[in-house]
């Protein structure tokens, strides 16, 4: 029974910080119709920062969790600010449309950053080991270390922090405006093309933050990346596409899915299991589990 | 478009695919060594399937960023055929495409009640999860240590002992699956992919059976990809799983399309010889470890799509030649 109880919570704390990386690609993916293919790879870079920012400087990565996520931004800032705008104005599109055009261009990002961090990096697995990192907190029976409990403190904090800026601002609820009808929006006298920037820059953002705290918990490799998109791929799609919220019930499913099927089932079906269930959802219900909640 | 300007750009293409055809055809006789015959063979097996990826991405319009899972299902049964039956794994060349275009029928049925983005991201679901299958399946796939092929140089009437042989076997194979799958991108068949493409619900209130339709593009996608993926473990004589359904290959793939026209079948002669030559290159000057290959083809991505979205071919037809 207890093994049970901390799996469950083992899920639900991966879970919730899948949920911060997804719900950002489903707020790209809401405001934009585009796959950010290289989600994963925004916190690839954010883990790679903490890390050199503790080595280098020996601080509590924690402490400076603003530096990683400025790093991220401003790389987005750079995608959409210059290369997607670019890619817009011209007009030409790959065949497929919008969509796959700008997949593709995201996709070439992706093989920038992570390629680009094998060659500075080297393909060498790091870990970053700080002085808590070994604690343990007692839950009822369970055992659970302490980065997972402060991993999900945060994401807890953040998604919230999203969620209030999403209903209760005027900049959230044009963004949730330029979701629903882009068309319309802009009509309204939104400025697309500026909510198009600031989603990416709350998204890589968000990644950054997950980024950071992904780096206490996993092994930190420059295909790293590969792995959350995917990931969040499965997630957005089990929480409704463009439904931030529905991202994040989907992430805490997809933790819970994940660790259950590796305890009882196997290891190394792990991540196998997360596409099947994906592609169960997809099929009985492609609009998504919460499909029809919009935030 | 006038039909008789839109007959002469086609016949264009044509002869830029039979130039390259005579081109390669010479290559050997040129004295190279069998390094580049080794890259050309390489870059022919892309080919093909890049050319069946174009006619289920770019003519029927539906994205699959995953080829490999016709392709790994190709590179696997040549193997397997070879291990667990002890037959020549030269029969995964029949048995890869018909196992590849059987899984593409199964397959699409589920698939194809998505569409636009969510039917791309589901192909990648796919392709993960044959992954994943082959890398857990160690019984039978030998799991992320992969397995040989034994050496069987003498099929039937041809001896695969030298290069040169593997080389013009693989160049009438590539011939033959572009022309089949051109001259099917230019029948009945193909407008009916393209009007999908198109306009899906327009094509169905003209009386096309859009699903039909899709499924059949697909399972002849999935045939060709399957006829390179078994020829391709058959010269390497090994396969793993991230050669086979990994994402660097299945990205290969799509960009050799996207680069030579994804819509232009023929787009690929000028596409995959020129890409696999660049990588090649980019592996000589700065090692094979290096990732700046990886790293230079994300650039050229980038700098394709926003300098020319529709593909090389139409570069080369547009010249006045």
């Amino acid at each position: 029974m207890s093994l049970l109880f901390e799996t469950l919570i083992a899920g639900v704390m991966t879970g919730g910080l899948y949920g911060v990386i997804a719900v950002g690609l489903a707020l790209i993916f809401g405001v934009m119709r585009v796959i950010n293919f290289a989600h994963g790879d925004f916190v690839m870079v954010a883990m790679y920062v903490t890390y050199f920012l503790h080595l280098w400087f020996k601080i509590d990565p924690l402490l400076v969790i603003f530096v990683p996520i400025a790093v991220v931004a401003a790389i987005a800032f750079v995608v959409e600010g210059f290369i997607l705008r670019l890619s817009r104005a011209r007009g030409v599109f790959v065949l497929g449309g919008k969509e796959l055009t700008g997949l593709m261009i995201l996709v070439g990002i992706s093989m920038l950053l992570e390629n680009g961090a094998q060659i500075v990096w080297s393909p060498n697995y790091r870990s970053l080991v700080l002085p808590w990192s070994s604690n343990v907190i007692s839950i009822w029976s369970a055992k659970i270390p302490l980065p997972y409990v402060i991993a999900f403190i945060i994401s807890i904090l953040t998604t919230i922090l999203f969620y209030v800026f999403m209903t209760k601002t005027d900049l959230g609820r044009a963004i949730r405006a330029t979701v629903i009808n882009r068309e319309a929006a802009s009509l309204m006298g939104v400025d697309t093309d500026k909510i198009n920037l600031i989603a990416w820059l709350i998204a890589s953002a968000m990644a950054g933050v997950a980024g950071v705290v992904m780096a206490t918990l996993f092994y930190i490799y420059p295909t790293v990346g590969l792995v959350f998109t995917l990931k969040a791929f499965i997630i957005t799609i089990l929480g409704g596409m463009g439904s931030a919220i529905g991202a994040f019930f989907g992430a805490l499913l997809l933790g819970i899915v994940e660790s259950v099927g590796a305890v009882y089932i196997a290891v190394g079906y792990k991540e196998a299991i997360g596409y099947i269930i994906f592609l169960i959802v997809l099929l009985l219900k492609p609009s998504g589990l919460f499909g029809r909640f919009r935030v | 478009m006038k039909r008789q300007q839109l007959v002469l750009r086609k016949s264009k293409r044509f002869n830029v695919f039979l130039l390259v055809t005579v081109i390669l055809c010479l290559v050997p006789q040129l004295g190279v060594g069998t390094y580049i015959l080794r890259i050309l063979i390489l870059s022919l097996v892309f080919l093909i399937a890049t050319s069946a990826w174009c006619l289920i991405s770019g003519y029927a319009g539906q994205i699959n960023l995953a080829p490999t899972m016709f392709f790994g299902l190709g590179v696997y049964s040549s193997a397997l055929v070879a291990r667990h039956l002890g037959l020549s794994p030269w029969l995964g060349l029949l048995i890869g495409p018909l196992l590849a275009a059987s899984f593409a029928l199964i397959i699409g049925f589920p698939l194809f009640r998505l569409h636009g983005a969510y039917f791309a991201l589901a192909t990648l679901a796919v392709g993960e999860i044959l992954y994943y299958v082959m890398v857990n399946g160690v019984w039978f796939s030998g799991g992320t240590v992969g397995l040989q092929i034994p050496f069987t140089p003498k099929v039937l009437f041809v001896d695969f002992n030298d290069i040169y042989s593997q080389y013009y076997f693989i160049l009438v194979l590539a011939f033959l699956s572009t022309y089949i799958l051109y001259r099917i991108a230019m029948s009945r068949l193909g407008y009916y992919f393209m009007a999908i493409r198109d306009d899906e619900d327009t094509a169905m209130s003209m009386g096309i059976n859009v699903l039909k339709y899709k499924e059949v593009a697909f399972c002849l996608s999935g045939f060709f990809t399957g006829l390179a993926g078994a020829f391709y473990s058959n010269f390497l004589l090994y396969v793993e799983p991230s050669m086979a359904f990994g994402i660097t290959p299945a990205l290969t793939i799509v960009i050799m399309g996207i680069l030579g026209g994804a819509d232009a079948i023929l787009g690929a002669w000028i596409s995959a010889p020129l890409l696999t030559f660049i990588m090649e290159g980019l592996r000589l000057l700065f090692g094979a470890a290096g990732a700046y290959d990886l790293f230079t083809l994300g650039i050229l991505i980038i700098l394709i799509i926003l300098v020319i979205p529709r593909g090389l071919i139409r570069l080369v037809t547009a010249a006045k030649i």
